[in-house]
C-alpha cells in the first residue's frame, strides 16, 4: 500500500480509476452503514476558536488546511479516503487534468481544466497565471509562505526572486504589487492560460506530494492584491477555487461557506461537496462543549480538538459507534532531547551518551503516559521515529519493555554503570491540559528509576520559539514534542531529511533538535534518490531510532465523533480528519 | 462646582495616562518577542526579523512608547498614536486589525452581560434586602440571608460551568431545547434570540451579585430606618411598602450606588471568566486571548478600557450622589 | 468587597466582645467550620500516610480503566481518583493548605501594605496623602484578572521555568488588588482619630510623629482592621482559586482547588469520575462560607454601627 512510485503515469492511472469510483453514486460506503450519501443540508462544525489562518499562503495547521480542503483547489491532489488518515495517499489531477515530466525529471508541464471558475470576491475562470501569482506570493516578507523551505530548496530561480523580494518595503501594499508585476520567478511560467510550466532544481520522488499542499492554490491578483495576506479584509472578500466559497465571516464568531452556483462537479474528481453550506462556530469554549453540541446534534463536527475526553469516546463506543471515526496517522509525541545545549548540567551531559539515552527510554512507562492522555483509543505506544502511515516505518521498537511498562531496573543499571546514577533532567512541555499530564506522568514514572524530574512549564504559544531559542539551552534536558507529517506516505524527508540529517537541519531550529550522525546522513541521501524509497527509508529509520535521535512515546490515534446527522464520512490526509467536502449529512 | 469637576477630570485623566503608562511596559516586558510567536514554527531568524520590523518591534521601547501615544509610522495601513485625532490604540498582531476597532466591536456584546445583570441583580437585591427589613431575624430575613452567605461562596467559574451542564447539555439531551450552548445574537438582528442566548451567563453573574448585595441593601436600609425622617413618615401614618421603597431606599442609596458602579464597571471591563465559558466574544474574551497569545497592543488595549471604564463609572456614581445630597439639603 | 468603611468602634472589652460571640450561634458554625478545615489541613500529611497515597503519587495500575477513565472509589480511594489515577481526597485535603495559606499570607501582606498606605496618607496628608490616593487610584482602575494574566507570563519570561515560584506570584498578584480597601478604611479611621482631644494633646506636647502614629493611632484602627482581615480572607481565597482555575496561579503537580476544578472540566472525565469536579467544588464552597459567616458576625459584633 504505501510502497508507491509517484511517476506521473502511475498516478494519472490511479486518478482516472478514482475519478470513476468518486463519480459513483454513493460512494463506497465507509464505516457510516452510507447509503444515503445526498447532498443539501448543513454541515455544522463546533470549532474551539477561530480559523488560524484562511489566506492558503500561511494556513500550515491540519484545521486551516480542513478549511482549505473546502475554499481552494490545487494543481493535484490526494482523492480521500474512507479507510483511513493513512490510506489517503493517491495523488490525482484537481485543476491540471494532466501534466508530462521531463525526461530529467526537472520539468513539470501541467496543462490545466478551462471549466474552473472563482467564487466569492471573484467569479471569473481560473487561468495560469492565478498560479504564477499565488507562488510569486510566497516571498512577499509582510508574510511569508508557511513552508518556504519547500519551494527555496525545489524551485528554480525562487531562491534569487526572494532575495529581491526582501528588499521591498514592509507595510507597502502598493510596493508589493509593482515588485511582483515587474519580477519573475524564471521556474514558474504560464505559456497560455491553460498551461503552467515549473522548473525544479533537482529531481526528487515527492515533488507531486509537495504540490498537493495548499500553498500552490490559484488567487486572482485583481482581488488578493488590495489586503494584507490574511487580513479581516482578506478573508471577507477571499476568492475561492474550491466548491465552496466564504458567505460570511464575524471572527471569533462565524465562518459560512457557501457551495458556489457556478461550482461544476464534472470539473472536481474529488470533491462531491455534499452540503450546501458549511457553518463553523467559532466561540465554543473546549472539547467539552464541543462533545456535548455533537451528542446533543447541535454541531456535526468538531474542530480545534485534539483529543477527547475519555468519557465522551467510551460513551460514543458503547452507544454509538458508528458514529466515531478511528484512524492511525495521528501526530507523534516524543521526547526531544537538548542538542543545542554546551552540556554543562549533569542531565545534558548524560544524554550525549547513548547509554543514558537507553535508560532514559527504558525508564518511560509509555502505557502509563498513553493511559493518561485516554488510553488505546486515543494513542498506541510508539517505539520508532517514524509512524505508521509513513514510507519507511519498521513496525519494530529495539527498546521495548514487558506490557511497555517501562524496565526501572535495566534503567537503573544503566545510569549506574554510565556513572550517571541519580539523573535530574529538566523537562519542558506546554502547558495545555494533555501535554501537563503527560509530563507528570513521565515525572511519576522516572522517579521509580532514580530519576529526578523537574517540570519546565511553557505556555503553548511561547513554546516553539522557547525550544528553538538558544539562549533557553541551560532551562531544559528534555522537551514534549511533537510531528504531524505535513502529508502521510512518502514524507520522511520532512522528518530524517528535514530534522535529523545534519547536513540539511539547522541545528536546534526545530524542538532544540541538533542531532548529528554521519550514518544517517549517508542512509538519508541514499533515500532521496531511491527509485524505490522504501527500504532506504526504512534503514534510515532504523538507525536514528537505535540511536535514539529522540524518544518517541506515543502515536495518536485519530477519534473524532460526529453528530448522528452524518450520512457520509471520508478522511483527508492534509487535513489529518475528516475531508468536508465528501461529508454528507441529514 | 465647575472647578471641582475640572480638578475631578484632570485627575481621571492623570489615573488613565498612569495605567497605560504602567501597562505599556508591563506588557513590554511580559511579552519579550511576540515576533516569535507570530511567525511560522519552521521560520528562520530572518524572517523573524523582518516580521519584527514589520510591526515597528524593532524600535528600542521608548520610541515604541513615544509611537504608541504620540504617533509614529503606520503599521500594514494602521495609524498609532492614541493622542493623535482620531485617536488609536495601534494594531493587533494576532487580528491584523486596528486595536481600537476590534474593542468598539466587542462593546455591545459585553455591555449585553453587563446592563442586563445589572438590572436584575439590582431587582432581585433590592425587592429581597428591603423585604429583609420588614421583620429583623424573621423566617424571610434568616432564609434569604443563608441564601446569600451561600450564593457568595460560590465561585463565578463554578456556577457558569454548571448552568451550561445542566441547562444546555442536560436539557437539550432531555429534548428541552431551551438555552443555547452559547454565542451571542446581537439585539438588532433579533431581540429574542439576544435574550436567549445571554440568560445562562446573565444567571451566572446575577447569581454571585445577589449574594454580594442582598446583606448590602438590607444592612444599609436598616441603617437608615432609625433616622428621623423615617420615623416621621411612619408616624404619618404611611404604610411599611411606602415608608421602606418610597422612604428608607432612597436614603440608603449611597452605599448601594457606590459598590454596583464598582461591580458593573469591573464586568463591563471584561466579564473574563463568564465570557470564557459562554463563548461570548466580548472585551474580556478578547483580552485573555491577547494576554495567552502575547498580542500586546491589544492587552495594553483592553487595560486601559477597563480603567477608562472603572474611573468614568465611578465618577458618574459619584456626582449622581453628590446632586442627590445637594438636593437633600 | 464592600466599599463602605467602618468608623472606629466604640470602647467595648475584649473579654464583651469574646462572650458576645460564644453565645451567637451562627458564629460558632462558622468557627467550627474554618477550625475543622485547619485541623484537616494540618492533618493532610498524616492522613495522606494511613492511606498511603501522597498528593502527587500516580497509581495508573489501580486507579484508571483502560479506557482511562479515573475509578470513582475503592483501593482505599474514599473519593475516587483523577485523570492521572491521583487520589482526590488527597488532593483536595492538601488543596486546603495552599488555599488557607495562600488567602492568609496574601491577605495579611495586603493588610500591612494597606496599613502603612493608610496612615502615612491619613496622618501627613498633603502630597503624601495625594501621591498615595492617585497610586490607589490606579491600582483600583486596573483590571485584576487581566494584569494577572500578564504578570504570570512576565514570571515564566525567558525561562521555561519561572523566576518566582508561583504560589509567591499569586501571594503578590491578590495582595497588590486587595490592600486599596485597607488604605481607605485606615486612612478614614486616622484622619478621625487625629482629631481626637488625646492625640492633639500628644501633638501639643512635641511627642516624635512617629511615635504618636505607633503608640496613639495604630492601635485605633485594629478593631477596623481586624474585621477588613476577615472580610477579605474569603474573597483572597476564592481569587486564588480563580487565577488557578484560568491557568496562571498554581501550578501542576501542586495541587489546588481552582486548577483541580479546570483538569476536571477541560479533561471532561466529571461526567463519569463526578467527585473530580464536586470534591473541590465543594470544598472551595464550604470555606469560603466558613470564612465569610465569620467575618460576617465578628463585623456585627466589633463594629455596633452595622447591623449585620
Amino acid at each position: 500500500m504505501r510502497n508507491r512510485r509517484t511517476s506521473a503515469v502511475i498516478a494519472l492511472a490511479a486518478g482516472a480509476a478514482l475519478l470513476l469510483s468518486a463519480c459513483a453514486p454513493g460512494g463506497s460506503g465507509g464505516e457510516t452503514a452510507g447509503a444515503g450519501a445526498q447532498r443539501g443540508g448543513t454541515l455544522k462544525i463546533a470549532s474551539v476558536g477561530d480559523i488560524d489562518r484562511i489566506d492558503p499562503l500561511q494556513a500550515y495547521t491540519a484545521e486551516a488546511w480542513t478549511v482549505a480542503r473546502a475554499t481552494t483547489r490545487q494543481l493535484v491532489t490526494t482523492s480521500g479516503s474512507t479507510e483511513s488518515v493513512g490510506d489517503d495517499i493517491e495523488i490525482v489531477p484537481d485543476l491540471a487534468k494532466s501534466w508530462d515530466v521531463s525526461a530529467d525529471g526537472l520539468t513539470y508541464t501541467f496543462h490545466l481544466r478551462d471549466n474552473a471558475y472563482f467564487s466569492g470576491a471573484s467569479t471569473r475562470k481560473i487561468t495560469a497565471d492565478d498560479f504564477v501569482y499565488a507562488i510569486k506570493r510566497f516571498a512577499d516578507p509582510n508574510a511569508q509562505v508557511g513552508a518556504i523551505a519547500y519551494y527555496n530548496a525545489l524551485l528554480d530561480g525562487f531562491a534569487e526572486y526572494g532575495a529581491e523580494f526582501a528588499k521591498v518595503k514592509t507595510g507597502d501594499l502598493t510596493a508589493v504589487k509593482e515588485f511582483i508585476d515587474s519580477h519573475e520567478i524564471s521556474g514558474v511560467t504560464a505559456t497560455d492560460d491553460t498551461t503552467l510550466v515549473l522548473k525544479f532544481t533537482q529531481p526528487a520522488n515527492d515533488i507531486l506530494e509537495v504540490l498537493t499542499l495548499p500553498f500552490v492554490s490559484p488567487l486572482p491578483e485583481e482581488v488578493v492584491s488590495k489586503y494584507f495576506s490574511d487580513s479581516l479584509e482578506f478573508r471577507q472578500n477571499f476568492a475561492s477555487s474550491g466548491p465552496y466559497y466564504i458567505s460570511s465571516y464575524s471572527p471569533n464568531n462565524s465562518l459560512e461557506l457557501k457551495r458556489a452556483e457556478t461550482y461544476d462537479a464534472a470539473a472536481d474528481p474529488v470533491r462531491a461537496a455534499y452540503a450546501d453550506t458549511i457553518l463553523i462556530d467559532t466561540t465554543v469554549s473546549s472539547a467539552d462543549a464541543v462533545a456535548q453540541q455533537l451528542q446533543t446534534g447541535e454541531a456535526d463536527l468538531p474542530l480545534y480538538v485534539r483529543s477527547f475526553p475519555a468519557t465522551v469516546i467510551s460513551q460514543y463506543q458503547q452507544t454509538k459507534a458508528d458514529y466515531l471515526h478511528t484512524s492511525p496517522g495521528g501526530q507523534q509525541v516524543f521526547l526531544s532531547i537538548n542538542g543545542i545545549s554546551d552540556g554543562t548540567s549533569q542531565g545534558q551531559k548524560g544524554l550525549k551518551e547513548l547509554s543514558v539515552r537507553q535508560a532514559l527510554s527504558y525508564a518511560i512507562d509509555k502505557s502509563a503516559v498513553v493511559k493518561a492522555i485516554g488510553g488505546s483509543s486515543a494513542a498506541n505506544v510508539q517505539g520508532e521515529i517514524l509512524n505508521s502511515t509513513l514510507v519507511g516505518h519498521t513496525g519494530e521498537d529495539p527498546y521495548a519493555t514487558t506490557d511497555n511498562a517501562g524496565d526501572p531496573a535495566k534503567a537503573k543499571q544503566l545510569l549506574e554503570d554510565a556513572g550517571f546514577a541519580g539523573l535530574k533532567l529538566n523537562l519542558a512541555y506546554r502547558t495545555s491540559d494533555e501535554f501537563t499530564k503527560i509530563a507528570t506522568s513521565l515525572q511519576a514514572s522516572l522517579a521509580k528509576s532514580g530519576i529526578t524530574v523537574n517540570l519546565v512549564p511553557v505556555p503553548e504559544a511561547d513554546y516553539w520559539a522557547f525550544l528553538a531559542d538558544s539562549e533557553n539551552a541551560d532551562q531544559w534536558d528534555v522537551a514534549l514534542a511533537t510531528y504531524t507529517p505535513d502529508w502521510q506516505g512518502n514524507s520522511a524527508r520532512q522528518i530524517l531529511g528535514g530534522w535529523l540529517d545534519s547536513d540539511y537541519a539547522s541545528p536546534g531550529a526545530v524542538w532544540g533538535i541538533a542531532y548529528d550522525n554521519p550514518d544517517l546522513n549517508a542512509a538519508v541521501e541514499k533515500a532521496f534518490v531511491a527509485k524505490d524509497p522504501e527500504a532506504a527509508w526504512q534503514e534510515a529509520n532504523t538507525i536514528a531510532t537505535k540511536d535514539l535521535a529522540w524518544v518517541p512515546l506515543l502515536e495518536r490515534v485519530v477519534t473524532v465523533p460526529t453528530s448522528t446527522n452524518v450520512t457520509k464520512w471520508t478522511w483527508a490526509s492534509l487535513p489529518g480528519g475528516a475531508d468536508w467536502t465528501n461529508v454528507a449529512v441529514k | 462646582m465647575t472647578r471641582s469637576i475640572g480638578v475631578r477630570a484632570l485627575r481621571m485623566l492623570l489615573t488613565i495616562l498612569l495605567v497605560t503608562l504602567v501597562a505599556f511596559l508591563l506588557t513590554k516586558v511580559a511579552y519579550a518577542n511576540p515576533a516569535r510567536s507570530l511567525a511560522p514554527e519552521n521560520a528562520s531568524p530572518e524572517t523573524v526579523a523582518q516580521i519584527a520590523a514589520s510591526l515597528g518591534l524593532d524600535e528600542p521601547w521608548w520610541v515604541q512608547l513615544r509611537y504608541f501615544l504620540f504617533g509614529g509610522p503606520a503599521i500594514k495601513g494602521v495609524r498609532t498614536g492614541l493622542f493623535t485625532v482620531p485617536p488609536s490604540l495601534g494594531y493587533s498582531f494576532r487580528e491584523q486589525r486596528p486595536v481600537l476597532d476590534l474593542i468598539l466591536e466587542k462593546i455591545p456584546v459585553t455591555a449585553s452581560l453587563a446592563i442586563g445583570a445589572l438590572v436584575i441583580w439590582m431587582t432581585i437585591s433590592i425587592l429581597s434586602g428591603v423585604l429583609a427589613t420588614r421583620r429583623p431575624q424573621g423566617l424571610f430575613d434568616r432564609a434569604s440571608s443563608t441564601v446569600s452567605y451561600a450564593l457568595l461562596s460560590l465561585p463565578v467559574f463554578v456556577t457558569g460551568v454548571l448552568l451550561l451542564y445542566f441547562g444546555y447539555y442536560r436539557l437539550t439531551l432531555a429534548g428541552i431545547d431551551v438555552f443555547p450552548s452559547g454565542g451571542y445574537v446581537p439585539l438588532t438582528e433579533s431581540p429574542g434570540q439576544w435574550a436567549r442566548h445571554l440568560v445562562l451567563p446573565w444567571l451566572t453573574l446575577v447569581l454571585y451579585e445577589v449574594g454580594v448585595f442582598q446583606r448590602v441593601v438590607r444592612g444599609a436600609v436598616l441603617d437608615v430606618s432609625s433616622y428621623d425622617f423615617i420615623r416621621t413618615a411612619r408616624a404619618k401614618g404611611a404604610g411599611w411598602w411606602r415608608v421602606s421603597f418610597g422612604h428608607a431606599l432612597p436614603g440608603a442609596l449611597t452605599p448601594i450606588l457606590t459598590l454596583a458602579g464598582i461591580e458593573f464597571a469591573s464586568i463591563l471591563g471584561g466579564a473574563i471568566v463568564t465570557e470564557q465559558i459562554f463563548g461570548l466574544d466580548g472585551v474580556g474574551r478578547l483580552a485573555v486571548r491577547a494576554a495567552l497569545t502575547g498580542d500586546g497592543p491589544v492587552v495594553i488595549g483592553c487595560t486601559l478600557f477597563a480603567a477608562v471604564v472603572f474611573v468614568v463609572i465611578t465618577a458618574a456614581v459619584d456626582i449622581v450622589i453628590d446632586v442627590r445630597a445637594r438636593r437633600a439639603r | 468587597m464592600t466599599a463602605d468603611t467602618i468608623s472606629p468602634s466604640r470602647p467595648t472589652g475584649t473579654a464583651l466582645v469574646l462572650r458576645h460571640l460564644r453565645r451567637d450561634r451562627t458564629f460558632v458554625a462558622g468557627a467550627v467550620i474554618v477550625a475543622l478545615l485547619v485541623a484537616l489541613a494540618l492533618l493532610a500529611p498524616v492522613i495522606a500516610a494511613v492511606v498511603g497515597h501522597g498528593p502527587d503519587a500516580q497509581f495508573p495500575d489501580i486507579a484508571i480503566d483502560e479506557s482511562g477513565i479515573p475509578i470513582t472509589g475503592g483501593h482505599g480511594f474514599l473519593l475516587g481518583a483523577d485523570a492521572l489515577g491521583r487520589d482526590v481526597f488527597i488532593r483536595v485535603l492538601y488543596g486546603a493548605r495552599v488555599s488557607l495559606v495562600i488567602g492568609v499570607v496574601s491577605t495579611t501582606a495586603a493588610m500591612l501594605i494597606g496599613v502603612a498606605v493608610g496612615l502615612v496618607a491619613g496622618y501627613w496628608r498633603g502630597w503624601a496623602d495625594a501621591v498615595l490616593s492617585e497610586v490607589t487610584n490606579v491600582t483600583l482602575a486596573f483590571p485584576m484578572l487581566l494584569t494577572a494574566l500578564s504578570i504570570a507570563a512576565l514570571n515564566r519570561a525567558p525561562g521555561g521555568s519561572t523566576y518566582v515560584s508561583p504560589p509567591v506570584v499569586v501571594v503578590v498578584i491578590i495582595s497588590l488588588f486587595s490592600w486599596t480597601y485597607f488604605a481607605r478604611v485606615v486612612r478614614g479611621v486616622v484622619i478621625d482619630v487625629t482629631n481626637a482631644n488625646y492625640v492633639k494633646a500628644a501633638i501639643g506636647a512635641g511627642s516624635p510623629s512617629s511615635w504618636i502614629v505607633l503608640r496613639e493611632i495604630l492601635p485605633n484602627t485594629a478593631p477596623s482592621v481586624i474585621v477588613y482581615w476577615a472580610v477579605q480572607l474569603p474573597t483572597n481565597i476564592m481569587a486564588e482559586a480563580t487565577l488557578s482555575y484560568l491557568g496562571v496561579g498554581i501550578r501542576t503537580p501542586q495541587a489546588s482547588w481552582g486548577l483541580m476544578i479546570s483538569e476536571a472540566q477541560t479533561s471532561g472525565l466529571y461526567v463519569a469520575q463526578p467527585m473530580m469536579l464536586i470534591a473541590p467544588c465543594l470544598a472551595l464552597f464550604v470555606t469560603v462560607l466558613g470564612f465569610n459567616i465569620v467575618s460576617t458576625r465578628l463585623r456585627a459584633h466589633l463594629d455596633p454601627d452595622k447591623k449585620g
